[in-house]
C-alpha cells in the first residue's frame, strides 16, 4: 500500500499539535484521523478502517502505551503503531518489544515519520528487498547448529522485523551487515539490518531486518508468517515467542 | 640366565614349530636341539656356580661335556652315534649338514666351556681353574662375537667346509657364557695378576683373526689364497704379538704395585707409630716428623718441619746431642742413643730416649738420618720421686718425736729411732737384737703377737692399739702402738712399721677425770635452770636442757653459737664486759639482766650468774652461767611503767580532761577540764549519778559498755558519747581509759582521758552530708581555694575527668583541666567576687586528652567570719550536646538542599514533557510554514499571522516555565522578605504541576477566584513549600485506582492566608501523624522521597511566622499552610 492511500490516525493530547500534525498528515496521506487520547483512538479505530496509528505517550485517559497494548491483544490484524514521545517515559528497547513499529521523539522529525510510516506499509517481503547500503563497517556473523537450537538455546529470538541476538559486544547502533549460517540446515541466513539498541551487560543486541539476500528472504517471510511474534524486535533472546521455536 | 632362556625358548620353538626363534632369519641355520639343550645347561651351569653351588654346576658342565664331546667324536670319527635325534627330527636343515647335529664349531665351544667349568668346580683342579676358564672365556667371548658379528653380516666364519653352520641364538649364547667365564675368572684372579690374561688375549685375537679370515675366504670365493694366508698369518702374528705385549704391561704394574705398597706400609708405620720419628736432612734440619712426634712436643708437624731438632732439646743436652749427630751423620758411628731432654712448645721439659741411625740408599749414599723417640719423662720422674721419697722418709723416721720401729716378718726389728730408744730406756744396739713382744707387757704379749701375725698375712691393713710397754728400767708404760705394712715392689710384706706414743700419763688422769665429769653431767644437765658452759671466745661449749628449753634451740643448734648470739643487741654490751671481768679480771662471780633472742626471734628476759671456771693453773677456761627466766616479771615492770608514763603525759596537757576512777568507791577525780567538758562547776571526787546525768541517755550504755570491758580485759579502749549541755545543746566527748591494778594484780580502778571534740564531730557530719550530696549529683563538682587549688573533687568530677580525688587534690584545678574560657578569666573571676556566682561556658580537658565543654557554674564560699575562702564549680558536660546541634545544623541545610534537588528530580521529567510539547508545537507549526511556502511557493496571510502567533504564545508558555523553574531551583533562605500575592504564588507553582498532573489524569481543583491576599515572605521558599505539598498529595494519589484528584484552597483565616492542599486519598493514618513532619520519615516507598519535604516546609513555615498542619478534620488527606497575612502598608 502506498502512503498516500493510506489512512492515518494521530493519537496528541496537546490540541494545537494535533491540528498542525493532523493537517499535514492529511497531505501526506490518503486520511487523517484525530483523536485527544487513547481510549478516544480505540474508538476511532473501532469505527475506520485505519491503516497507521501514531500516537502520543503521555496523554491523559489512556497514555500511549496502553493504548498500542490494547491494540496489539484486541484488535486482529491490527494497524502498526508508531509511537512518539517527549520524554524517555520508555526504551526504544520497549517499544519494540511491545510491538511498536517505531519510537519517534517530540519534536517530531517529518523526514523520520514519512520513512517510518511508508515502511510500516511495506509486506515483510517487500520490506526486505530494499537496496542495500554500501561500505558497511559493523559486521555480524555467527554460526548455529540449526535455527531450532539457536532459539532454543536462547541465543536468538525473531520478531516481525527484526531479531535480538546475544551478543558480546562489538556492536554499535546503526547499520550492520549480518550472516547466521545454520550449520546442520545448511542454511545462510545473511543480509543487512540496524542495530536499534544494545545491551552489552546482558549481552543483547536489537536489530531490525532493512535487506534479506535472496535465497533466504521467502524462508525468513515464511517463518515469520508460521510463527507470528508479537514483538516487532524481541527484548531479549528469551522472549522468543514458542509458536516460533515450533515453526522453527 | 639369558644363555638358559635362549636354550630353553629355542627348545620349545622346536617343539611349537615356531622358527623364528631358532633361525631368526630363514636364510640362517638354526640352534639345533642339542645346541639348545647345551646352551641351557650352561647356563644353568654358571648360575649355579654363581650362587655357589659348585655341585650342580660341575653336573651341568658334564653333560654339557659329554654332549659336546659325542659330537666332536661324531665330527671326527665321521659317524653318527644316532643321538643327534634324540630330541626330535629338526625340520629346518638349512646350512646343517647332518640333521639335528649341532655345528663343529658350537662342539668344540660348549667342549671348552665345560672342561673350563668342570675345572672352576673341581676342587683338584681350582688352582688352574681362573686360567682355564679366562683362556677359554676370551676364547668363547670372540668366537661368539665375532660369529654374531659376521652372521648379522651374512657372513658365516665357522663353517668348516659343507657342516652345519653356527646360528645366531648359539653365538649369542657363546658370547654370553664367554663373558661368564672371564668374570667369573677375574673373580678368582684380578686383571693385573691373572697369568691367563696373555694367552687368553692371544687365543681371543686368534679366534677372531681366524673367523674374519673364514669369512673373507667365503666371501671372496678363496680366490686369493695368497692374501688370505698372509692375512691368517698376519693375523696369528698380531695375536701372539698382543698376548706378549699385555704380558709385559701386566709384569711392570705389578712391579710397580709392590713398590707402591712397600711405601704405604713405611708411611703408616711412619704416621702412626706411638713412638716419635723423625727424618732428619744430612744437613741436621727436619726432613719429616710423625704426628706422635709432634704431639710429644706440642708443635705442629708444620713448625717443627722448618726447625732443627737441636731447637727444642734441652739447654743443658744440646752439645752432647749435637755431638753424637754430627758422628752419626759423618758415619762415624752407625747409629747411637740417648736419653736426653726436650722443651716442650709450652716450656715443660719432658725427658726422651732418642734412637738415630742412618738411612742410605742403594749406593750407599746417606739419605737421611731417622731418629726414634720415646717419652721416658714418666718414668724418668718416677726414679727421682722414688729417690725423694726414700729421703724424706728416712729424715721423717729418724726425727720423729713418736717412737719409731721397723719390724721385719719374723718379728726382729731391723731399724729403731731414737724416740723408741728415749720411751723404751734401751740403746738402738740393745733394741736391735730384740724383738718388741720382748719388751711387751706380758698381759699384752699374746694380743700383741696376734695382731702382728694378721697384719703380716695381710688380714688387716694396719692396727692401732694401747698396750704397755715395760721399760729397761723395768716400768710399765702405756703406749699407742699404730702399726702398718710396708711392701716390697712385689707386694711382699718387707716390714711391719709401728708408732709408738706415750700415754701413761693420760691413761692415769683419764680414770680420775671421768668419775668427776660424770658427777658435773649429771648435776649439769638436770638442773631446773639454765645452764651454759662457755668458751673464752663466748662460743657456748655445753647448754643445759632447760637453757635449751628457754631459748627453743636444740643443745646441738647452741654449741654452735656464741653467747652473743642470742643475746638482744642491746645488751650485747653488757654481756661483753661481765664476760671481760670475769675472764679478764678474775672476779670470780658477776650477775646481769639481760635480754635474750630465742629462736623464733621473741624477747625473753634472763638473770644470769655468771662464775669462772678456772683450769688446775688457776687460769680461767670456761664461764659457766646460770640463767633464770625472768621474762614475766619484766612484763609487768615494763607495762607499770607505761601507764604512769601515759599519765603524767596526759596531765601535762591543759586541754585534756583527766580522771580517775575508783572501784571500790565508785567515785572520781577529775581536773579542771573535765569539769568543763561535763559543763560542771568543780567540786571534790565526782559520783557515777553526777557524770551519768549528763551523759545522752542513748551513749549510756556504749560508755557502760566501754568502761566494763577496760575492766575485764584490763586493756585500754576509748568511747564516744554526748553529753547534753543544760541549754540543751549537745556536745560530742571522746574518752580514754585503762585499768589501774592494785599490787595484787587486781583491778582498784580506771584512768583516763576526755576530750569535746564537738566541733570536730560537726565538721565531719556537715562534711559528710555534702560531699555525700556532691558525690549524688553526676555534674563534675569541685572546690578549689582562693589560689585555686582543689579541695574537694566529687564522685562526678571524678567520673567526668578521670582523675580520682587523692589525684586531683592540691593541684589548681585550671592547671588541672587547662580551662578555657571564652571570655577574659579575670571577668569570671571578678564576677564571682563581686556577685558570689557566674554561669558560661568553658572548656575543660580531661586526663586522657580529650576536651569537653562544659556548662560550668560558679559560687564563691565563704567561712563562718562570711570571708570569701573557697569557690565550688558545677560543670556539666554539655559537649555532646553542643556537636549534636553543630551536625544538626550542618546537617539540616545540606539535607535541605538534597530535599529540594530531588524535588526537583522528580519535577524534572513533568517539566521536561511541558516543554517537550510546547516546542513540538512550535516544531509543528514553523515546518508546516516552511512546507506550505515550499509546495505553493507562498502562503496564505492569514495563515502565516495565525501560525506565527501560535508560535509566540508557546514561547512564552516554555518561558513562563523556564522562568519558575529557575526560581524554584535557588535556595531562597537568604531572600529579603516580600510581600507577595497569594495568587502568583499559586500561578508560578501550578504552572510546574500542572503537566505532571495531567500526565497521570490527576485531577486539579483550583479555586475560581483566589482571594487577593498578600503574605511577607521569600518567595522562592513559600513556592518550594506549595509544591511539596503539591507534589506530596500527587504523590499520594498517583497510583490511587478510581478518580483522583488533588484540591487547592486558599482562605484568610484570623489575620493569616491559608493554603491548603486536599488530594482524594483516604488520610493519614492515626498512628502514622505524630510522625509526619518528622526528619526523614516517609510514607513512599524506597527512592521516591526523602522525607525531608514536610519537615523542611515546616521549618520554613515557621521562619515565615506560621506553620504547616495536618488537618484530620476532612475525610480525605489535608495539610494547610498558614502563613501571617502582610500588613496593608507593607501590601502596598
Amino acid at each position: 500500500m502506498r502512503l498516500e492511500e493510506a489512512f492515518v490516525l494521530l493519537v496528541e493530547d496537546e490540541p494545537l499539535l494535533c491540528e498542525v500534525m493532523s493537517a499535514w498528515l492529511g497531505r501526506v496521506a490518503g486520511k487523517a484521523f484525530c483523536a485527544q487520547n487513547g481510549r478516544e483512538a480505540l474508538r476511532v479505530l473501532k469505527g475506520n478502517r485505519i491503516d497507521i496509528v501514531v500516537s502520543d505517550v503521555r496523554m491523559p485517559v489512556m497514555d500511549g502505551i496502553a493504548l498500542l497494548e490494547t491494540i496489539n491483544r484486541s484488535t486482529p490484524g491490527h494497524p502498526p503503531v508508531i509511537l512518539v514521545t517527549g520524554y524517555s517515559d520508555l526504551t526504544l528497547r520497549e517499544a519494540y518489544d511491545r510491538g511498536a513499529e517505531a519510537l519517534l521523539e517530540k519534536p517530531i522529525d517529518r523526514e523520520a515519520l514519512l520513512l517510518v510510516m511508508r515502511r510500516c506499509l511495506m509486506q515483510p517481503g517487500e520490506l526486505w528487498q530494499q537496496p542495500r547500503r554500501r561500505g558497511v563497517e559493523s559486521k555480524l556473523q555467527t554460526r548455529f547448529a540449526s535455527l531450532a537450537s539457536a532459539l532454543e538455546a536462547e541465543k536468538l529470538a525473531f520478531g516481525r522485523k527484526g531479531f535480538c541476538i546475544e551478543r558480546s559486544g562489538g556492536l554499535r547502533e546503526g547499520p550492520v551487515d549480518f550472516s547466521m549460517d545454520f550449520k546442520d540446515e545448511g542454511r545462510v541466513f545473511a543480509g543487512q539490518g540496524e542495530v536499534r539498541w544494545t545491551a552489552p551487560e546482558e549481552r543483547q543486541a536489537g536489530i531490525e531486518i532493512i535487506n534479506v539476500d535472496e535465497p533466504c528472504r521467502a524462508w525468513l517471510v515464511d517463518l515469520l508468517r508460521r510463527g507470528a511474534p508479537a514483538a516487532c524486535i524481541p527484548a531479549s533472546t528469551a522472549s522468543a515467542s514458542g509458536t516460533l521455536r515450533s515453526a522453527a | 640366565m639369558i644363555v638358559t632362556t635362549i636354550g630353553v625358548v629355542v627348545l620349545v620353538a622346536w617343539y611349537v614349530h615356531f622358527p623364528l626363534l631358532i633361525q631368526v632369519q630363514p636364510d640362517m641355520a638354526p640352534m639345533h636341539r642339542m645346541t639348545a639343550l647345551s646352551a641351557a645347561l650352561s647356563g644353568a651351569a654358571l648360575i649355579f656356580f654363581a650362587n655357589g653351588r659348585k655341585r650342580a654346576a660341575g653336573l651341568c658342565a658334564g653333560l654339557v661335556f659329554l654332549i659336546a664331546a659325542l659330537v666332536c667324536g661324531e665330527y671326527t670319527m665321521n659317524a653318527d652315534y644316532g643321538f643327534d635325534r634324540l630330541l626330535g627330527d629338526p625340520y629346518i636343515t638349512v646350512r646343517t649338514s647332518n640333521l639335528g647335529r649341532m655345528s663343529p664349531i658350537s662342539s668344540l665351544c660348549f667342549l671348552g666351556y665345560s672342561l673350563a667349568m668342570l675345572a672352576m668346580c673341581s676342587r683338584a683342579l681350582s688352582h688352574f681353574a681362573s686360567a682355564i676358564a679366562g683362556v677359554t672365556g676370551s676364547g668363547l667371548a670372540t668366537v661368539g662375537l665375532v660369529s654374531l658379528a659376521n652372521l648379522l653380516l651374512h657372513r658365516d666364519p665357522y663353517s668348516w667346509g659343507g657342516l652345519t653352520s653356527v646360528s645366531i641364538p648359539s653365538s649369542t649364547a657363546y658370547a654370553l657364557l664367554g663373558f661368564g667365564l672371564l668374570a667369573m675368572a677375574r673373580e678368582e684372579q684380578p686383571a693385573t695378576r691373572a697369568e691367563w690374561l696373555p694367552v687368553g688375549v692371544c687365543i681371543g685375537v686368534g679366534a677372531a683373526v681366524l673367523g674374519i679370515w673364514r669369512a673373507l675366504i667365503e666371501h671372496e670365493e678363496s680366490d686369493l689364497p695368497l692374501i688370505s694366508l698372509v692375512i691368517l698369518t698376519g693375523g696369528l702374528a698380531l695375536a701372539l704379538l698382543l698376548g706378549l705385549a699385555v704380558y709385559q704391561a701386566q709384569r711392570t704394574q705389578r712391579g710397580s704395585e709392590a713398590l707402591r705398597q712397600s711405601e704405604a706400609r713405611f708411611r703408616g708405620v711412619f704416621e702412626h707409630s706411638p713412638l716419635g720419628l723423625v727424618m732428619v736432612h744430612t744437613d741436621y734440619r727436619f726432613m719429616k716428623v710423625n704426628e706422635s712426634m709432634s704431639r710429644m712436643l706440642g708443635y705442629s708437624a708444620e713448625e717443627l718441619e722448618s726447625m732443627s731438632p737441636l731447637e727444642f732439646t734441652h739447654p743443658d743436652d744440646r752439645e752432647l746431642s749435637n755431638r753424637l749427630a754430627q758422628r752419626l751423620l759423618r758415619g762415624e758411628i752407625p747409629l747411637y742413643q740417648l736419653e736426653k731432654r726436650y722443651v716442650k712448645k709450652n716450656g715443660e721439659v719432658i725427658w726422651a730416649a732418642l734412637t738415630a741411625t742412618l738411612i742410605r740408599d742403594r749406593q750407599g749414599r746417606v739419605l737421611y738420618s731417622l731418629g726414634i723417640i720415646e717419652d721416658i719423662t714418666e718414668r724418668k720422674s718416677d726414679q727421682e720421686a722414688l729417690r725423694d721419697s726414700e729421703e724424706r722418709f728416712r729424715g721423717v723416721f729418724e726425727s720423729s718425736p713418736l717412737g719409731l720401729a721397723l719390724v721385719r716378718p719374723d718379728l726382729k726389728l731391723a731399724k729403731v729411732n731414737a724416740s723408741l730408744c728415749r720411751l723404751s730406756g734401751y740403746s738402738e744396739a740393745e733394741l736391735m737384737t730384740m724383738n718388741p713382744l720382748d719388751y711387751t707387757h706380758p698381759d699384752d704379749r699374746e694380743e700383741s703377737a696376734r695382731l702382728a701375725e694378721s697384719l703380716f698375712k695381710g688380714e688387716i691393713p694396719f692396727y692401732q692399739a694401747e698396750k704397755r710397754y715395760v721399760k729397761k728400767n723395768g716400768e710399765i708404760m702405756w703406749v699407742t702402738l699404730t702399726s702398718t705394712i710396708l711392701r716390697d715392689r712385689e707386694g711382699r710384706p718387707a716390714y711391719g712399721l709401728g708408732m709408738i706414743q706415750d700415754i701413761t700419763e693420760r691413761k692415769t688422769q683419764q680414770e680420775a677425770l671421768r668419775e668427776s665429769e660424770e658427777r658435773f653431767r649429771g648435776l649439769f644437765e638436770q638442773s631446773p635452770i639454765g645452764l651454759t658452759l662457755m668458751g673464752m671466745d663466748y662460743r657456748i661449749i655445753k647448754a643445759n636442757a632447760a637453757f635449751c628449753r628457754m631459748l627453743g634451740y636444740s643443745e646441738a643448734e647452741v654449741t654452735r653459737m656464741t653467747a652473743l648470739d642470742f643475746t638482744y643487741p642491746e645488751d650485747r654490751e653488757p654481756t661483753v664486759s661481765l664476760v671481760e671481768k670475769l675472764f679478764g679480771q678474775g672476779v670470780p662471780m658477776q650477775k646481769l639482766e639481760k635480754r635474750y633472742l630465742t629462736k623464733t626471734g621473741q624477747i625473753i628476759w634472763g638473770r644470769v650468774n655468771a662464775s669462772v671456771i678456772l683450769d688446775s693453773q688457776g687460769k680461767p677456761i670456761y664461764g659457766m652461767g646460770m640463767i633464770e627466766d625472768i621474762s614475766e616479771r619484766k612484763r609487768a615492770e615494763e607495762e607499770l611503767r607505761m601507764v604512769t608514763q601515759r599519765l603524767s603525759l596526759a596531765t601535762k596537757s591543759a586541754s585534756i580532761g583527766i580522771w580517775e576512777w575508783e572501784l571500790r568507791t565508785d567515785l572520781a577525780i577529775w581536773n579542771e577540764q573535765m569539769f568543763e567538758i561535763f559543763a560542771m562547776p568543780p567540786q571534790g571526787r565526782v559520783s557515777r549519778e553526777d557524770w551519768a546525768g549528763r551523759i545522752h541517755p542513748e551513749d549510756m550504755p556504749r560508755v557502760e559498755r566501754f568502761l566494763s570491758a577496760v575492766i575485764r580485759n584490763q586493756t585500754p579502749g576509748t568511747v564516744e558519747f554526748r553529753i547534753g549541755l543544760p541549754d540543751g545543746s549537745i556536745r560530742y566527748a571522746s574518752a580514754y581509759g585503762g585499768a589501774v591494778l592494785d599490787e595484787k594484780g587486781q583491778v582498784s580502778g580506771v584512768v583516763g582521758m576526755a576530750q569535746d571534740i564537738t566541733k570536730r564531730k560537726q565538721a565531719e557530719q556537715r562534711l559528710a552530708e555534702q560531699a555525700e550530696l556532691l558525690d549524688l549529683a553526676h555534674d563534675a563538682i569541685f572546690v578549689r581555694d582562693l589560689e585555686g587549688r582543689i579541695t574537694f573533687w566529687s564522685r562526678g568530677a571524678r567520673d567526668t575527668y578521670g582523675w580520682t580525688a587523692e589525684e586531683a587534690l592540691g593541684h589548681t584545678s585550671n592547671e588541672l583541666l587547662h580551662t578555657e574560657f571564652n571570655v577574659p578569666q579575670e571577668d569570671v573571676e571578678a564576677a564571682v567576687r563581686s556577685r558570689a556566682g557566674w554561669e558560661g561556658e568553658v572548656v575543660h580537658t580531661t586526663r586522657d586528652g580529650r576536651k569537653l565543654i562544659m556548662a560550668s557554674r560558679w559560687s564563691l564560699e565563704r567561712d563562718e567570719a562570711g570571708a570569701p575562702h573557697a569557690i565550688m564549680q558545677i560543670n556539666r558536660d554539655i559537649t555532646a550536646r553542643k556537636q549534636l546541634e553543630a551536625q544538626i545544623e550542618a546537617g539540616r541545610e545540606q539535607m535541605a538542599a538534597a530535599a529540594r534537588l530531588s524535588a526537583l528530580g522528580m519535577m524534572a521529567g513533568g517539566v521536561a514533557h511541558e516543554i517537550n510539547n510546547p516546542l513540538a508545537i512550535i516544531h509543528a507549526l514553523a515546518s508546516e510554514l516552511a512546507e506550505i511556502v515550499e509546495e505553493r511557493g507562498s502562503a496564505p496571510p492569514a495563515m502565516v499571522a495565525r501560525s506565527s502567533m501560535l508560535i509566540r504564545q508557546t514561547a512564552e508558555r516554555i518561558a513562563a516555565i523556564v522562568k519558575s523553574l529557575r526560581k524554584i531551583s535557588r535556595e531562597g533562605s537568604k531572600d529579603r522578605y516580600y510581600p507577595v500575592r497569594i495568587a502568583k504564588i499559586l500561578h508560578e507553582t501550578l504552572e510546574l504541576s500542572r503537566a505532571r498532573f495531567a500526565a497521570r489524569d490527576v485531577k486539579l481543583i483550583l479555586p475560581s477566584a483566589i482571594p487577593d491576599l498578600t503574605v511577607a515572605c521569600r518567595e522562592v521558599q513559600i513556592e518550594q513549600v506549595v509544591l511539596n505539598l503539591l507534589q506530596n498529595a500527587y504523590d499520594a494519589v498517583a497510583g490511587q485506582a478510581g478518580e483522583r484528584w488533588v484540591r487547592v484552597d486558599v482562605s484568610a483565616r484570623s489575620g493569616n492566608a491559608v493554603i491548603s492542599v486536599t488530594d482524594s486519598g483516604p488520610g493519614i493514618p492515626a498512628e502514622l501523624r505524630d510522625r509526619i513532619g518528622e526528619p526523614f520519615f516517609t510514607t513512599k516507598e524506597v527512592g521516591k522521597g526523602s522525607g525531608l519535604g514536610l519537615s523542611l516546609s515546616k521549618t520554613i513555615a515557621e521562619e515565615h511566622g506560621g506553620n504547616v498542619e495536618y488537618d484530620d478534620a476532612c475525610g480525605h488527606t489535608r495539610f494547610s499552610l498558614t502563613l501571617p497575612l502582610a500588613r496593608q502598608a507593607e501590601a502596598a
